[in-house]
């Protein structure tokens, strides 16, 4: 076989880890806001809160699931597709990633069960407690994970020594030049992923005409997450950029598609370029006048630096980058217009009788997941071609493994992963058109340990069989 | 009552809500219930392209100048104007229809 195992081992990466980033952005936005539904519950005691806690609970669990499962999978291959990687690299990235297993993990694995089974058989306290240790185990996890991946992108703390890495400062590996601002970037990501995702389920219902007051409650809290993370996210990105024009301009100089070691001024910004790697220019543009100074350089005629400026072995592909970050920021733009829409509306009152608004919503369910994995993109193709930036190339980190067996694995992979996101997508639908209806707005555990280890309330299903009896 | 008497109380009852800075929040209540109560009437199609025109603009000034464009400091506080001006217009009260 002909093709390269280096990117055959990079699409298989790139796929299953395109696939994995979905699921953790759903489960951390939506554990902290299950934690905020369950806290207003107990503080207000207005049922509703517990009826939206029990909704999207069920989505939680699944997401969580297969989050959980396909972050598996990218440890393996670590070790499989990239072993010169792991053999290089463990001594600072292992670490960090047996920290995530013993940190979050663990706090997860101990505090899910009683999150999702719990809710009749402890007290309303301990469950509440619960809640919000699964939704700081997300938070953990996802601080690891950056702590890792942002180790990669500007490593620190470490010498090379015979080929391997020594750590010589841990702090410095941990707390590395871009985590402390990519960590926020990621988490405002999630946040924002999960209340779109809220609002938009809750607009699906006032349009149908059904669950009406769920639907406004939740389009009411979706929104007003979403406005204020929005105006968060904006001001982050732009700090990230800075940051990342520092460490990374190779990536910077790809994300806004000029060649030239200085682009014309003023400079537009670009929103579709068809790029020439080749010969280092463009062949077709699409762009908007004067944006770019503004926006990049916050002046009205600054000059925009290119690609050129990076040596061309060290150049990352052009394309990818570039509509990685497009698909990040147009995306992120639409999500801000519709958030100030939304602010509109409720000065206005309509923010539930809008329908060109609750449609937008709708449409835009999905817009968290699509804009983080536009990040991510940016992210990763603007490190190439390093693996570990200025230390590592990807091409030296791969396995010798033949490309068959890459290949193999591969399809393999988008069978099964297919399979996931089928079964994940329709019974997320069946949940959401079955409605919160099924969802009880109460609970009737007695509050303690003791009751909720009793082996009649462990037996059954649901928990409050017993204590329905008991009354 | 007519659209620009809606604007000046829906303008006084805001500058109101911000002096007092939510430290009586049963009377700001009351405040938005009768404004709310006003904005139930329908408003012209010229009103509404209008507030839609100027929203627009203000979102764009907000995002220009979170964004940087325009330093730092000045995008540290367009951001917290931007979230206080939203958690005064979160208490705004809904008209409930389905749409």
């Amino acid at each position: 076989m002909n093709v390269d195992p280096t990117v055959l081992a990079r699409i298989q990466f790139a796929f299953t880890v395109s696939f994995h980033i979905i699921f953790p952005t759903i489960s951390i936005g939506l554990a902290t806001f299950l934690a905020i539904m369950e806290g207003l519950w107990l503080k207000t005691k207005d049922p509703l809160y517990l009826q939206i806690y029990r909704f999207w609970l069920g989505i939680f669990a699944m997401a969580f699931g297969v989050g959980v499962v396909t972050g598996i999978v990218l440890s393996f291959e670590f070790g499989l597709g990239f072993a010169r990687f792991g053999q290089m690299a463990g001594p600072a990235i292992g670490p960090m990633i047996a920290l995530e297993v013993l940190t979050s993990f663990f706090l997860e694995a101990g505090f899910l069960g009683i999150m999702l089974f719990g809710l009749n058989r402890v007290g309303q306290k301990l469950h509440f407690f619960a809640t919000c240790m699964v939704a700081l185990g997300t938070l953990l996890s996802a601080s690891w994970i950056l702590s890792a991946n942002s180790w990669m992108q500007t490593p620190d703390g470490v010498v090379v020594s015979h080929g391997h890495l020594v750590v010589t400062d841990w702090l410095k590996v941990i707390v590395n030049p871009s985590w402390l601002y990519r960590l926020p970037h990621m988490l405002a990501a999630a946040f924002i992923t999960g209340s779109f995702l809220v609002a938009g389920v809750g607009a699906w219902y006032l349009l149908k005409g059904k669950y009406e007051a769920f639907g406004r409650r939740t389009v009411s809290i979706g929104t007003a997450f979403a406005t204020v993370l929005i105006a968060g996210q904006v001001f982050l990105g732009d700090i990230v950029y800075g940051k990342m024009l520092e460490y990374q301009p190779a990536k910077m100089q790809a994300a806004e598609g000029f060649w030239e070691r200085q682009s014309q001024s003023p400079a537009p910004y670009y929103w579709i370029i068809v790029p020439d790697q080749e010969h280092q220019r463009n062949r077709f543009t699409v762009g908007f006048p004067y944006l770019g100074s503004i926006w990049l350089t916050h002046s009205l005629h600054g000059r925009v630096a290119g690609l050129q400026n990076t040596p061309r072995d060290q150049q990352p592909i052009m394309g990818w980058v570039f509509y990685g970050f497009r698909v990040m920021y147009g995306t992120a733009l639409i999500m801000f217009g519709l958030c100030v829409a939304s602010l509109w509306l409720r000065w206005q009152g309509r923010l539930f009788t809008a329908r060109w608004f609750l449609r937008a919503l709708v449409v835009m369910t999905p817009s968290g997941v699509i804009a983080t994995l536009g990040g991510w993109y940016v992210a990763e193709t603007g490190r190439q071609p390093w693996v570990i930036y200025g230390i590592l190339r990807t091409a030296d980190a791969v396995s010798p493994v033949p490309a068959g067996a890459f290949l193999a694995t591969l399809v393999a992979f988008v069978c099964v992963y297919t399979l996931f996101i089928s079964a994940f997508l329709i019974f997320a639908w069946r949940m959401i058109k079955r409605g919160p209806e099924t969802a009880p707005a109460q609970t009737e555990a007695s509050g303690s340990l003791k009751y909720a280890l009793r082996p009649q309330v462990m037996q059954a299903p649901t928990g409050n069989t017993l204590a329905a009896s008991e009354k | 009552m007519g659209v620009s008497t809606m604007r000046k109380i829906r303008g006084t009852a805001f500058v109101a809500l911000m002096l007092q800075g939510g430290r009586e929040p049963d009377r700001i209540a009351v405040g938005w219930e009768v404004i709310g109560a006003n904005m139930q009437r329908p408003a012209t199609l010229f009103a509404r392209i209008l507030g839609a025109v100027l929203a627009a603009l203000l979102g764009t000034a907000f995002f220009f100048t979170i964004i940087g464009v325009f330093g730092l400091t000045p995008a540290i506080l367009a951001l917290v104007l931007f979230i206080a001006l939203a958690a005064a217009i979160f208490r705004c009260p809904q008209a409930e229809g389905s749409g």
